[in-house]
């Protein structure tokens, strides 16, 4: 049977075995079929759309703000020539993951946590469970296992926009042209850094994904709560985000 | 059979079943009946496994429920449909794709079975010509009736209905109301209403059950209260009245 509120006295505790049961169930019901195939498609294809513009917009905004600080300073010591690597390193090692993460955050996750949550509110979840459907396999998994999958590619195109638009705003704003900016711009770039950095964005689209779903699936109450419980869905996958971005970060730095 | 011994539920310092036991023979309609508030939906939850109670035990053709596996759960729901209130339809699939959902899901048919077992079930409960909205565009008695289509599509043995006429005006009451009695009559299903509502119990019910403070206290058979010579009917009169006093309405 399923974990209920009644379970927890107080709202932090809910909201930590509710979590901690999403994980269970997830690995629970991921090895027994139906494989929902089709609903990770349709949530691949989903994910992609719906975050793709936040995602292009912080990017280049992102590739503002390094133009801005490289270009400015870069000026001011006369170190045009080390702006390419510092960017493209920083955008490709830290930059570009950290801004993915909170915005996949922002846009599908709680998309995520308000979708299941007006879903459990209007019966739907236990709909499906009286159909011998187990809404962990039909409503979570797919989420998670497209948002795995969709996070990589919104990365790469983070990459991408990113150094283009330091690229562009270097040009307009000091007038650096792109030879001098490219020249040794992946020097320090070995492709242990790229490949970490879709292992590290990976980990984060899993968490972000699940604690998303966790939050909507195990929701109870009305119209305010779910506004809580929304806000509560952002708040802890900022924190995740940033502390999954320093472990795995230092992990990697030290053994890899 | 559906029987249920000394349940037990809890919300915090909220006691909601104190002991309550029910049997449910096939192939009847069981009707609990009980004020708003008093427990009927957690009953209902419980005996579909959706809630665990604290104390007590479930037994579904002799299979206790409420410690059994998931994957077990999974099966023994499969005999079972649920009209939940208010329908619960799947917002973003339309009348058809929603009925279709848990035979897609299973994939125990072909397509051309399922589209024949769905134009069957809409034909039943009269919304074959609604098949392609989507429920915002239906009412409150169509988004029901669209509810049992689904309930009843993988055939279950039981039926369960969560207060099937709330919130619904006279003739849309009506409509679900005739359903649950085709349904009765035709397919021989066994059903268990819980509703607050006397008028649906008198038309429907074969064994009433009245709870009150967490158990049941009275079970009567539909026509005791059909004739209006009930305990129980008179437990809602009396409760209404009561209500008028407290509020001091002359009536």
């Amino acid at each position: 049977m399923e974990y209920t509120q009644q379970e927890s006295k107080s709202e932090g505790g809910h909201l930590a075995r509710s979590v901690f049961h999403t994980y269970l169930n997830f690995f629970y019901w991921v090895v027994r079929p139906p494989f929902p195939l089709r609903e990770i498609f349709f949530q691949f294809i989903r994910t992609m759309l719906e975050a793709f513009v936040t995602i292009f917009v912080g990017s280049v905004v992102m590739g503002m703000f390094i133009a801005w600080i490289g270009g400015w300073y870069g000026s001011l010591y006369g170190a045009l020539s080390y702006i390419g690597p510092a960017a493209t390193f920083g955008i490709i090692h830290e930059f570009t993951i950290m801004l993915v993460g909170m915005l996949y955050a922002c846009r599908i996750g709680t998309a995520f946590t308000v979708e299941i949550g007006s879903m459990a509110m209007s019966g739907q979840l236990d709909a499906q469970r009286m159909m011998a459907v187990e809404p962990v396999q039909y409503i979570i998994i797919p989420r998670v296992i497209a948002s795995v999958i969709s996070i990589l590619f919104l990365l790469g195109i983070a990459h991408g926009v990113a150094i283009v638009s330091t690229m562009v705003f270097l040009r307009l704003w000091f007038n650096i042209s792109p030879e001098v900016i490219f020249e040794n711009a992946f020097v320090f770039l070995k492709s242990a850094v790229l490949n970490q950095s879709f292992i590290r964005i990976a980990i984060m689209g899993f968490f972000v994904s699940l604690n998303a779903c966790a939050l909507g699936y195990y929701f109870s109450g009305g119209a305010i709560e779910l506004g809580r419980t929304a806000t509560k869905s952002i708040v802890i996958n900022f924190i995740v985000v940033l502390i999954i971005d320093l472990l795995t970060g230092m992990f990697m730095a030290i053994f890899l | 059979m559906i029987e249920a011994r000394d349940l037990y539920v809890s919300f915090g310092s909220n006691h909601v079943l104190k002991g309550l036991s029910v049997r449910m023979e096939d192939t009847q309609t069981f009707v609990i009946a009980g004020r708003s508030g008093i427990g009927k939906t957690v009953l209902l939850r419980c005996l579909a496994g959706l809630l665990k109670p604290d104390k007590g035990r479930i037994y579904i053709d002799g299979e206790e429920i409420t410690e059994t596996t998931k994957d077990n759960l999974l099966r023994i729901r499969k005999k079972i449909g649920m009209l939940l209130q208010q329908g619960a339809l799947f917002d973003s699939m339309t009348v058809y794709e929603n009925v279709a959902f848990p035979l897609l899901y299973h994939k125990m048919f072909t397509k051309k079975e399922i589209d024949r077992k769905v134009d069957k079930y809409l034909k039943v409960v009269e919304m074959d010509e609604y098949r392609e909205l989507f429920p915002k565009e239906l009412s409150g008695g169509m988004k029901r009736k669209v509810a049992l289509a689904r309930a009843m599509i993988l055939e279950p043995k039981y039926l369960f209905y969560d207060e099937p006429t709330s919130g619904l005006d006279p003739s849309s009451a009506g409509i679900v109301e005739s359903m649950i009695i085709k349904l009765k009559q035709e397919m021989r299903i066994t059903s268990l209403i819980v509703t607050h509502d006397i008028e649906l119990t008198r038309y429907v019910g074969d064994k009433i059950g009245l709870m009150v403070d967490g158990k049941i206290t009275n079970i009567e058979r539909g026509d005791e209260i059909a004739a209006r010579k009930s305990v129980i009917y008179e437990h809602f009169i009396k409760m209404r009245e009561r209500m008028h006093e407290l509020n001091g309405t002359k009536i």
